[in-house]
């Protein structure tokens, strides 16, 4: 048997696939794997039946997944920092378990707790913590800690962090899997307190303060326009020699990941590829014999997968060349599948929560599919000079594995990478291998370091025009919606039927076909969005505001976009798209803006670009207002943009909707206020939905002055809750049965008003809040509307 | 009673070895599961490297005649007496002897062990070519030390490792004779044999070897070994390099001849 690891694996695999979902007491699952692992024994030994050993040692490794991920999720959920509960400001005493790391516009601490003290209590509580800090002119603070380090932080610790949508768990996956306990936020670098330094002699340390020397230089020789930043070709080389991505701009990030190219900048196998290449040439110029080589090799892949904190791309990648190293030492054949096999089986030996880490299944997805169709496929390929054949297919193969994940995990289809990887690869070697010649030339000599820094800011500036071209050419990198499991499942089915033994008669050609099926499912995702009832949806967008409105039919409306005036976290991207796509939603036919505040607006640059839109619709926004101008012009020149006024009203199917406010003011605002916000009632069947935008209570009495009957069953609160608007006689006109405040957790301005919600409490109306329940959805079927929650997944009903 | 728990303890070592021995195999089997290059069997008996043992039991020596000098294989079986060449004119060497012919299982190998570069199967070879020569009186009688057949600098590197020495070492090792392995040098490069007809082969090699250390080889009675005999151009070449400079006696072993 050429590959004994790919069972194996494949069972390990399964056993802790399952227990993930059927939660089967430890106990239970050590008593079977016992039983089975004495079986296998019997059976070898002393009934010398290899076949059914075999059988139980299979079902041993199976048990051995179940048991191991049972015990370690057992041992995540018991840990005390987990169901640790408390408010307002602690103080964490701790030991940093893993240097600081840095993004952009935020740097993230990773303590393993002591102690922890609030109010006058100090508990002992062991557990990791990941604490995030905002980039501040004391930062600097942050980049003189290393692991090891003993600290003292105040933070405030909490919950999942980010938003609450329908379908949110998915974070706390990622959580588990970092085996980070809880998360936590500090408002200043000034709160944490360094107590001690860790032992100088622990090898990780060795390697972190190496990492940060590295990390130091090249900040150093490629300056940012301010002082301790770096420039964004310093930015890239840092990812692609350090594997440090998130010092990337949000724009670069953006354009490498519509490109495609973006998966080249994790340390992957391709890394490992690259500097295996190098080394050994290198060594080749030096006359050094092959198999001394191949040790010296294997040195500095243990080396560099310590340098670079290893990804489970990375120990994939170094397991398996390890692995062909010693076996061509020892005169052996290693079998691709074998060692590839066998690197799944150490990760998940090691945390089997790598099994549900999106870094993992794409690095064996698309290995796996190199090794099972790169040689089936490159037979067919014409000879052509420099390898040209073998990169077009090598990147065809991987791309083939991992289309479906890139597709449910972030919602992109992208063929770009198929041609680009022709010069992006060879232009990728070349910065990396001036890379590593700049980085010992800028510790002996800043001087003579200018000429590399010069070359590699040529090339990685080329690297990044090639990225931005492909990225702007839309049939070849695109956003969808999440694609069914179905069509993932149908889509791998077929793909690895092609490897199936010959059975029936023309297996070929109706697996083709199948496939092919399932592959064009896959990238044009051609079902319909179709909705029977009214639906509104208020995201979880924290402070702001972003509502769809799905009508009886196929017509969507999304109403603002959310936003954070502060930059940094891209709430249109990572929290508006992917609730659209997870409706299945390509096209937006209503987009409205109510006014260009940050908290509606700045979403929206990314739903536009995200998304088809087929009309937009404002009234009053100042033509002056730069971000508003921004919006404007990234908008299609195919959308029709509408400006609506009090007194339009408009058919869609069967429900309409009558535009309340503003009226069109005789001069053009200079300044965005809420009271420019634009009002509308939507009505279906008897049933009135009132939108409010951030109408305060001039908009409202001026509402009040103009229509009798706005009795409604469902408003949104205007405003976000505040005291400003809800006013008792607009509130007594709407009277509500049901009323939803669209509002940020913990957030600064101390929204949503007491006296507004007891206001509402008054007149009895229903409240619903998206800091406490997460995204609400209001269903109205033509008889009975329901609210429904995504914290706790509650649906209440309610008879109209 | 305390010889008796040494014995014991001594057999349970063993034992203990046997099952470690076993579980290394198992494990070996389960990382790097081998093929046989040559049959595709897989290799899971201790030791099997490349090559499975049962390929390598298909090696045989050739028991037809030969000519006592020049030893190039008869097609009949009988006594061993010179050839119509040699009787003509003797070679440059005393004598030569190979395994058998460049053809099937040994060519094979040889491939294996020259172009893919399995600088393992030296040993497996070797042992062959002492197991096939070993009887041959006339080879051994007397002999000092054993010498290969040189490989230039450039084409070691390529290759990793010279054949020829790889061989010599191990039949020097066998028959504890001295290994004179930097004596002969290859001076330049040029075109490989394979490559060239038998009138181009002669011309080819003149002048390419050169003895550093001719007190090393002063007086003695050398072996001088070679992978594969085709036309005898290289080791004539090398055997008239050593007899100028002083070697009293050149004999030749090479594993296969081409015929």
């Amino acid at each position: 048997m050429a590959f004994p690891f790919l069972f194996i694996a494949l069972s390990f695999t399964s056993g802790i696939f399952l227990s993930s979902f059927l939660s089967i007491p430890l106990p239970m699952l050590l008593i079977l794997l016992f039983i089975s692992l004495l079986s296998a024994w019997a059976h070898l030994i002393s009934l010398r039946k290899a076949k059914s050993a075999l059988v139980f040692l299979l079902t041993s490794t199976f048990l051995l997944g179940a048991s191991l991920y049972t015990h370690s999720n057992n041992t995540y959920k018991k840990n005390p920092l987990c169901s640790f509960k408390e408010e307002s400001y602690v103080d964490i005493k701790g030991i940093l378990y893993k240097s600081p790391s840095f993004s952009v516009d935020r740097d993230f601490l990773y303590v393993k707790t002591k102690e922890i003290s609030y109010g006058n209590k100090t508990e002992k509580i062991k557990g990791n913590v990941q604490i995030s800090l905002p980039k501040s002119q004391y930062s600097e603070i942050l980049h003189k800690l290393l692991v090891h380090d003993q600290v003292e932080i105040s933070a405030k610790l909490s919950d999942s962090p980010g938003f609450r949508n329908f379908g949110y768990s998915r974070s706390n996956t990622y959580l588990k899997f970092r085996k980070i306990h809880k998360t936590g936020f500090s408002k200043s670098p000034l709160l944490v307190n360094k107590t001690a330094s860790g032992s100088e002699f622990s090898l990780i340390r060795i390697f972190s303060r190496l990492r940060q020397k590295l990390q130091k230089k090249i900040d150093g020789s490629f300056p940012g326009e301010n002082q301790g930043e770096v420039s964004p070709s310093g930015a890239v080389l840092e990812a692609l020699l350090l594997g440090e991505r998130g010092r990337m701009s949000e724009s670069i990030t953006r354009s490498l990941q519509d490109s495609g190219l973006y998966h080249l900048f994790a340390i992957s196998g391709a890394h490992i590829a690259i500097i295996s290449f190098l080394i050994f040439s290198f060594l080749k110029v030096l006359k050094m014999p092959e198999r001394t080589s191949y040790i010296i090799l294997l040195f500095i892949l243990v080396f560099y997968a310590m340098l670079v904190e290893g990804r489970p791309s990375i120990i994939r990648a170094a397991v398996m060349t390890m692995t062909f190293l010693i076996g061509k030492l020892i005169w052996k054949d290693t079998n691709l599948l074998n060692t590839l096999s066998l690197s799944a089986f150490v990760l998940l030996l090691f945390n089997p929560f790598h099994l549900f880490s999106l870094g993992f299944q794409m690095t064996f997805a698309a290995t796996l599919s190199i090794i099972l169709f790169f040689p089936l496929i490159v037979r067919y390929m014409p000879k052509l000079p420099l390898n040209i054949s073998d990169i077009l297919v090598l990147s065809f193969t991987a791309q083939l594995g991992i289309l479906p994940i890139t597709a449910y995990a972030f919602n992109r289809i992208a063929f770009a990478p198929l041609i680009l990887n022709l010069i992006a690869l060879p232009l990728i070697s070349l910065i990396m291998a001036t890379g590593y010649l700049f980085v010992p030339i800028a510790f002996i000599s800043s001087v003579i370091a200018r000429f590399p820094v010069r070359l590699l800011d040529l090339l990685i500036t080329v690297l990044i025009n090639i990225s931005d071209f492909a990225s702007n050419i839309d049939f070849l990198s695109y956003r969808i919606p999440t694609p069914h499991i179905l069509t993932v499942s149908g889509y791998y089915l077929f793909l690895l039927a092609f490897l199936a033994p010959k059975k029936i008669k023309r297996q070929k050609i109706l697996v083709s076909a199948l496939f092919f099926f399932f592959f064009i499912t896959l990238i044009t995702h051609p079902f319909p969005s179709r909705s029977k009832h009214l639906r509104m949806t208020v995201m979880d967008v924290g402070n702001g505001d972003s509502i769809l409105i799905e009508f009886p039919g196929n017509k969507k409306m999304l109403i603002d976009g959310g936003g954070s005036a502060f930059g940094g976290y891209d709430i249109g991207e990572r929290v508006v798209s992917p609730v659209l796509w997870n409706k299945g939603i390509k096209k937006i036919d209503y987009l409205v803006l109510t006014h260009s505040h940050p908290d509606h607006l700045y979403g929206l640059f990314s739903v536009v670009e995200n998304f088809r839109i087929k009309e937009f619709w404002e009234s009053i926004s100042p033509p002056e207002d730069k971000a508003y101008r921004a919006f404007k012009n990234s908008l299609s020149p195919k959308t029709i943009k509408k400006e609506l006024f009090r007194g339009t009203s408009l058919q869609i199917g069967k429900a309409n909707v009558k535009i309340l406010y503003p009226e069109k003011p005789e001069n053009p605002p200079v300044l965005v206020h809420n009271n420019q916000s634009l009002v509308m009632m939507i009505r279906f069947r008897g049933a009135s939905f009132l939108l409010t935008g951030d109408a305060e209570y001039q908009a409202e009495q001026d509402i009040l002055s103009c229509y009798h009957d706005i009795k409604c069953q469902v408003l949104k609160c205007p405003h976000h809750g505040s005291g400003s608007s809800s006013t008792e006689s607009f509130i007594k006109a709407v009277s509500p049965e049901i009323v939803v405040i669209s509002v940020g957790r913990d957030n600064l301005y101390g929204l949503p008003d007491r006296d507004v919600i007891r206001r509402y409490e008054k007149i009895g109306s229903e409240i619903y809040r998206t800091d406490l329940h997460g995204a609400v959805e209001i269903i109205f079927d033509g008889e009975n509307i329901s609210a429904h929650t995504a914290v706790n997944d509650r649906k209440t009903d309610y008879l109209k | 009673m305390s010889g008796e728990t040494r014995k014991e303890n001594l057999s349970v070592t063993l034992a203990k070895n046997k099952q470690v021995g076993s579980l290394l195999k198992i494990l070996e089997l389960m990382f790097f599961p081998s093929f046989c290059k040559l049959c595709g069997k897989l290799l899971d008996r201790e030791g099997e490297k490349v090559v499975c043992t049962s390929c390598l039991k298909e090696l045989k020596s050739r028991r037809s005649s030969y000519c006592l000098c020049c030893g190039s294989f008869f097609e009949t079986y009988g006594d061993p007496h010179l050839c119509y060449k040699c009787m003509k004119k003797k070679p440059v060497f005393s004598l030569h002897r190979s395994c058998s012919v460049y053809s099937g299982k040994l060519k094979d190998l040889i491939l294996l062990f020259k172009y893919q570069k399995f600088k393992v199967l030296a040993k497996e070879l070797a042992a062959y070519m002492y197991r096939s020569l070993v009887q041959d009186e006339a080879l051994w009688w007397d002999l000092e030390a054993v010498i290969p057949v040189p490989l230039h600098k450039a084409r070691k590197r390529q290759r990793g490792f010279n054949q020829s020495y790889e061989l010599a070492r191990y039949i020097a090792d066998f028959k504890g004779l001295e290994l004179l392995d930097k004596a002969l040098i290859k001076k330049f490069n040029v075109p490989p044999q394979t490559s060239l007809s038998a009138e181009e082969r002669k011309i080819n090699n003149r002048g390419a070897y050169e003895v550093v250390d001719p007190w090393k080889i002063k007086g003695k009675i050398l072996l001088l070994v070679d992978d594969v005999y085709t036309t005898g151009a290289t080791v004539s070449e090398c055997s008239a390099v050593l007899l100028k400079s002083g070697a009293r006696e050149v004999r030749v072993v090479t594993l296969a001849q081409a015929s």
